[in-house]
């Protein structure tokens, strides 16, 4: 049958590749693959990290405000009843968590879209295991916080904290694990939920409550508030940091550090196992 | 593929569906939306799990969706697989490190892709700048970096002006051309079901029909009335009454099937008062109008109809 015809626009490939037509490239096996897929995923939050500035402001500037206004404000409120001690400096940790589960939170939230109609989609037909997905990403997100992290540190001596004291080592162990745990957890959230407007729903309704349940604005006290406490992954992430910026023990922590880290270091796994059976199992939405 | 079937709760969305797809061909999956092109698509990808379904690759079973399979496609989604945020380079430069291709490969590879797609000068912007032609070219281009054999195509000139229709359909035949890759293309519009080897045309998840295009049209009677009126039912009584044709309603009026559509086109005038007409016309019949005749419904009768229904351009 006759085609419609069409202007040519450019040249063929024969005549345009030349020599890279005929290099030689040869695909990974599926087993290696998942190597380089994590590592793509790696590589592409990266991109993400140095060019948005825009998430910038909301990690970590939006966190710092809160600590100062809440920081001060309760502050105040705590000398009026009577409370000793520096509340801005008790409460540095708890912003800290907070930027991590910010990364954790908007960097996942980009997973629905991406695998909807996005870049994840061209993922998704790998012949590679689609746990290099879940592993990829959490990757990604980790490193974004650690970066993030780091530098919000730079004002941490304006809460007392003497950056030559921290335990560094416990610092990012704290730090990776708890981020490693949250990035999975809300990662699977987001698979499950598919929808923006609901993956905010959840965010509002477990991730900020679980935030709150941490430690971070108030030591866990006696009753089913302290038992939320203790049963809170997240608590064991704000104990590790303020741990480790207090040289390697903190009297206000609620968790003994080993113990904090083994709980982190469990979550995350279980937390990824999850995210990989999530990922693994899941059916496109497809239409019909 | 054959005894390709699912089912969404008590819902059956395909029934049995087989078909064979050769070395160098392309076909075409044809049907509205909600036939289930996309989801024969989905189920060949891994991205759903079949009810049943048996698929065999170069004679060798494989399960579908499997890696097996997997390894040898190459996807271009509805929606491009790009990160937009991101230059069609850097794209394109990720697509082929997720394959383990690096270093010099890599970058001839690159470059070759990017003079396919013709956007060499472009490569280096944002593809948040790019118009949706550009994004399915480099779209296309990413799809093919591993030189799969088997290219599947869902929709892959949805939303499209005429003149990126063109130009993306003359890249898909530039790169079959050179790399001999079977092509699957799920589509409704009737342009681009004329540009396939064969069609399967889809209704309500069953096969109505495996062919050629060219035989679709061969059955169609010569010519098609179009009528435009905003008085279809009395237009339509008139036409079936008097003349006794076969009336359908477009969505721009009506139209018939006839065999001597110029002689044909004066008796309407004359049966009709002038003030019932607001155009009338004849023109060839499509795809379209031959998939009405199989499957008794229009391919803008799905769930979202996308086309202008006219189906004018002459395959």
């Amino acid at each position: 049958m006759t085609k419609t015809p069409t202007k040519r626009l450019h040249e063929p490939p024969a005549a345009s590749a030349g020599a890279g037509d005929q290099v030689a490239i040869t695909a990974a096996s599926p087993g290696r693959m998942v190597g380089y897929v994590i590592l793509s995923l790696w590589r592409r939050d990266m991109m993400h990290l140095l060019r948005e500035r825009s998430r910038w402001i909301g990690v970590i500037v939006q966190p710092l405000i809160f600590w100062a206004l809440i920081g001060v404000g309760m502050g105040g409120a705590l000398a009026r009843f009577g409370g000793e001690g520096d509340y801005l400096a008790y409460f540095f940790p708890g912003i800290v968590a907070m930027i991590v589960l910010f990364t954790a939170v908007f960097a996942t939230m980009s997973v629905i879209e991406d695998r909807q109609r996005g870049f994840l989609q061209q993922v998704m037909v790998l012949p590679s295991s689609r746990a290099a997905i879940v592993l990829g990403k959490t990757a990604g997100v980790t490193t974004m916080a650690v970066v993030q992290v780091s530098l919000t540190m730079a004002v941490a001596p304006l809460a007392g904290v003497d950056l030559l004291g921290v335990h560094w080592p416990m610092f990012f162990a704290a730090l990776i694990l708890g981020c490693a745990g949250l990035t999975s957890l809300n990662f699977s959230l987001a698979w499950v939920v598919n929808s923006t407007a609901g993956y905010h729903g959840v965010m509002a309704v477990v991730m900020l409550p679980l935030w709150v349940l941490s430690g971070a604005m108030f030591p866990a006290g006696e009753g089913w508030m302290g038992w939320a406490m203790r049963l809170n992954p997240m608590a064991y992430l704000v104990d590790g940091l303020r741990h480790a910026m207090a040289g390697g023990f903190s009297p206000d922590a609620n968790s003994g550090a080993g113990f904090g880290l083994t709980v982190l270091a469990g979550t995350a796994a279980v937390f990824t196992a999850l995210a990989v059976r999530t990922v693994a199992r899941s059916t496109h939405n497809a239409r019909v | 593929m054959r005894r390709l079937a699912h089912q969404y709760g008590d819902r059956q969305v395909l029934h049995d569906v087989a078909f064979d797809v050769a070395p160098g061909e392309v076909v075409g999956l044809l049907g509205p939306n909600g036939s289930g092109k996309s989801t024969v698509l989905s189920a060949l990808q891994g991205l759903l799990r079949p009810t049943a379904a048996d698929v065999t690759l170069d004679g060798v079973a494989v399960s579908p969706g499997g890696s097996n399979l997997r390894a040898r496609l190459g996807v271009v989604f509805q929606q491009p697989s790009v990160d937009k945020a991101l230059t069609a380079r850097e794209n394109l430069r990720l697509t082929l490190h997720m394959h383990g291709v690096f270093g010099a490969p890599q970058r001839a590879r690159v470059e070759t892709l990017l003079a396919w797609a013709g956007l060499e000068d472009r490569a280096d912007e944002p593809m948040k700048q790019f118009s949706g032609g550009m994004l399915r070219r480099i779209d296309l281009v990413r799809a093919v970096a591993m030189r799969p054999t088997l290219l599947f195509m869902d929709e892959p000139t949805s939303g499209l002006d005429e003149a990126s229709f063109r130009r993306v359909w003359t890249l898909v035949d530039e790169l079959r051309a050179a790399t001999g890759m079977s092509v699957l293309v799920a589509t409704h519009r009737p342009e681009e079901a004329a540009r396939c080897d064969r069609l399967v045309v889809l209704h309500e998840g069953k096969v109505v029909t495996v062919r050629p295009p060219a035989s679709l049209i061969e059955e169609m009677e010569a010519d098609v009335l179009v009528l435009e009126t905003d008085h279809r039912d009395e237009v339509r009584h008139t036409l079936q009454s008097t003349l006794g044709l076969t009336v359908r309603d477009e969505t721009y009026g009506l139209s018939a099937g006839c065999t001597r559509g110029h002689e044909l086109i004066v008796d309407v005038v004359r049966a009709l008062p002038r003030e019932k007409l607001s155009a009338i016309s004849i023109r060839r019949p499509t795809l379209a109008d031959a998939f009405v005749r199989l499957a008794g419904a229009s391919l803008d009768d799905g769930d979202a109809g996308a086309t202008d229904g006219r189906g004018e351009v002459r395959p």
